[in-house]
């Protein structure tokens, strides 16, 4: 009888020391001091959102590209006037870029060292259309931290139209006829539905034809009328126009400044 | 140290007094020992066609490779150090591959083979990071259909390459050559360039050629999905060797 | 993440400075700061300057964890001896693009400099000639988000300022002279003192101009008007 109280005995200071063990361990990971309030604090979150929006239209030998130049600070605050959200990469190639701004400028970076790089191994400029499979795959290598951005790509393509591909932040792809991103998205591509798809005109209606002059009008009047409701979209309109074998030319438009 | 003229070969960087490279110029003498290739550039695609020499009854000849395929639209044939060749070619394969993963697009003839050109400049004696202790002993020629159509270019164990119409490596690559020129002109169609190959091939081979000693691969323009001009890349068979080798 | 990572990686900040502001004139740059550098609300630290010359051309000056500025200093002083062994002086552009990269890569790895960076300087277009060299402000943030301005109110001056000074910018424009710039931020800063309970009425503008090179401030001090208090009922 003795021996067994022995073993009971054993076996209960064994079972103490586990379960002292478990709870240093939970109070090692969940120290008291660290109240929940302090545990959602710690969660720093690496992204922040500096509005403004962004829009390309395409047409038979041109691509135009236009964004606002404001960039703002949680929506109310104005951080700059000035703000560059228009890449031109080359004289085909137009990247516009609208989300987080930190990630806008890297995305700018790698694409043009990866372009610089291009002309060294295969000897020629590259194009639209490998430049937009080429940004696909970058958003995508950050597939699980993406780049928090909403990237349209404009140009002229290899047989001299205009192209537009937009993308979503983590590298879907899409070649479109016009597109739109950033804070006013919502307002321009409904806008741009209507006038340049006609989804909402009936049949047996004239349908007029997307020239370029109509194009950079459709395109003031997009970022006007998104300047007029969207807070964080002002100050300028940024607007770039490609067109096929003429060099790029770039233009600022006064736009509402409050 | 005084170094004799023949010391000179040596070192695979040391340059000698006249300015030569003697390790570079024996890896070009290595491709002579091998056996005889041939590409063409036709007006319908390109064609290779490469000698398999069989040093023994006891060897199946249907396990030599001769003519690899680098992608869909590009093949490759080489002549020297079959060993040395695959690391070539597995790299001119995986610069394909890249190409495409990356702008989901057909790589061009001329940039793989500028990719190979750049591997068989990279060996030196340090053992630094180097990849090879020696030059690579083999040429080779690459063939394929591209946007711009249809290309062969010939690579020597120097790195230099060129954009060629016709062109032979290997043992009887002189001779073959010489043919080529008599023959060649740019109105060729596969058929006929097939043809010449295979004649010269005959000519030039110390055995007797039939289909089982000669591996030919074709390369004829198509379009891909979008439209785009591409390459396609075939293998001729034996019946097809057959019938042209006894038309003879 | 581990459970102590908190204590090695700055996810809240501990002692810090509060507005920086800046403004271009014709011929510089010139930097307000206030000298004080605050645990929470609490005054912590008293005469201690948010300025930091890097070199003749370039000042810097930051709000946000006073800790991590220091390490950045330490940083910027690698870099600037770096160009020092090739016999350049970094100038404030590529300072910029340096600390941008910096600070982005840094917010990557999730292990953020909590500072917002005001990099003020003149960038020499030509080596030697004073003539041809203009004024430069850029900013960047802690998650590596940069852009140049012409004048610029960071932290609660952002929400404060920004207005105020850019009205008096817009008045003059390039032709501010040096005085006017400093008396807008005088006016500034008086601003801030009214509104933002960490900001301190000790401060010190500092100056980088084409022709003086870098010029640290001295330590001034504003009462400011509280006369108003007078009619505030709970105040005794």
């Amino acid at each position: 009888m003795t021996s067994f109280t022995g073993i009971t005995a054993v076996a209960n200071a064994t079972n103490e020391m586990a379960m002292f063990k478990q709870a240093m361990k939970e109070v090692a990971a969940h120290p008291e001091w660290m109240s929940s309030r302090q545990i959602e604090r710690q969660r720093w979150n690496p992204y922040s959102m500096e509005g403004g929006s962004t829009c390309a239209i395409s047409g038979e030998n041109f691509a135009i590209v236009a964004s606002d130049t404001r960039m703002t600070q949680n929506d109310i605050n104005i951080l700059t006037r000035d703000a560059e959200k228009i890449q031109i990469l080359n004289d085909n190639i137009i990247l516009t870029t609208s989300g987080f701004y930190g990630d806008v400028l890297q995305l700018k970076k790698v694409l043009q060292s990866r372009l610089h790089k291009y002309r060294f191994d295969y000897r020629s400029d590259m194009s639209v259309d490998l430049c937009a499979e080429l940004l696909s795959r970058n958003l995508y290598y950050r597939r699980f931290f993406p780049y928090y951005t909403g990237a349209i790509l404009a140009g002229i393509d290899e047989h001299g139209k205009g192209a537009v591909f937009s993308y979503d932040p983590i590298g879907c792809i899409e070649r479109l006829g016009y597109s739109a991103s950033g804070a006013a998205e919502p307002m321009i591509i409904p806008f741009l539905d209507c006038q340049i798809g006609h989804v909402t005109l009936s049949e047996g209606y004239e349908r007029p034809e997307l020239t370029l002059d109509r194009a950079i009008s459709l395109m003031k009047d997009s970022f006007r009328g998104a300047a007029e409701r969207e807070i964080s979209t002002g100050d300028k309109i940024h607007l770039v126009i490609a067109e096929a074998g003429k060099p790029v030319v770039v233009k600022f438009l006064p736009l509402r400044e409050d | 140290m005084f170094l004799t003229r023949s010391e000179y070969d040596r070192g695979v960087n040391t340059f000698s007094p006249e300015g030569r490279l003697f390790q570079v110029e024996y890896a070009i003498e290595a491709v002579k020992l091998g056996s005889t290739s041939i590409g063409i550039k036709t007006s319908e695609g390109v064609l290779l066609a490469a000698e398999k020499r069989s040093t023994s009854k006891l060897m199946v000849n249907d396990a030599i490779e001769k003519i690899s395929k680098v992608d869909q639209h590009i093949g490759v044939t080489f002549a020297g150090l079959i060993a040395d060749s695959r690391t070539l070619v597995e790299r001119a394969q995986i610069e394909a591959q890249n190409f495409w993963f990356t702008y989901n697009r057909k790589i061009r003839v001329e940039d793989v083979t500028q990719s190979v050109a750049n591997l068989a400049l990279q060996f030196g004696d340090d053992d630094v990071k180097a990849s090879m202790s020696r030059p690579f002993g083999v040429a080779m020629l690459f063939a394929g259909v591209d946007q711009e159509g249809a290309k062969l270019f010939h690579l020597d164990p120097s790195g230099t390459f060129i954009d060629c119409k016709a062109k032979s490596i290997g043992a009887a690559s002189d001779g073959a050559e010489q043919n080529l020129k008599e023959q060649y002109h740019d109105a060729l169609t596969i058929k006929e360039g097939l043809k010449m190959a295979l004649a010269i091939l005959k000519q030039v081979m110390e055995e007797k050629l039939n289909s089982a000693n000669v591996e030919v691969v074709v390369i004829k323009p198509t379009v891909d999905a979008k439209g785009r001009p591409i390459g396609e890349f075939t293998r001729v068979s034996n019946e097809e060797l057959d019938q042209v080798i006894t038309s003879l | 993440m581990n459970a102590h990572d908190e204590v090695q990686r700055t996810l809240n900040p501990t002692c810090t400075g509060t507005s920086v502001i800046a403004l271009q004139y014709k011929t510089g740059v010139v930097v307000l700061t206030d000298r004080v550098v605050s645990y929470g609300k609490m005054a912590r630290y008293k005469n201690v300057s948010r300025q930091y010359k890097v070199n003749d051309n370039v000042l810097i000056a930051f709000g946000g964890d006073h800790a991590d500025f220091h390490w950045l200093q330490n940083v910027i002083e690698r870099q600037v001896l770096l160009w020092k062994r090739f016999d350049q002086d970094i100038g404030p552009k590529a300072l910029h693009g340096y600390l941008t990269s910096l600070l982005y890569a840094k917010r990557c790895k999730m292990n953020p400099v909590w500072n917002t960076l005001v990099v003020a300087g003149v960038e020499e277009e030509e080596k030697n000639n004073k003539e041809t060299s203009t004024p430069f402000i850029g900013v960047i943030t802690q998650k590596g988000c940069a852009y140049q301005v012409k004048h610029i109110a960071t932290g609660l001056g952002a929400f404060l300022l920004n207005q105020a000074v850019e009205d008096e910018w817009r008045k003059k424009g390039e032709d501010l002279s040096r005085e006017e710039a400093e008396a807008v931020l005088r006016k500034s800063l008086e601003l801030t003192l009214y509104h933002d309970c960490v900001a301190d009425n000790e401060f010190e503008i500092g100056r980088v101009d084409a022709t003086e090179g870098v010029v640290l401030g001295k330590e001034e001090k504003i009462i400011g008007d509280w006369s108003i208090a007078e009619t505030n009922c709970q105040y005794e």
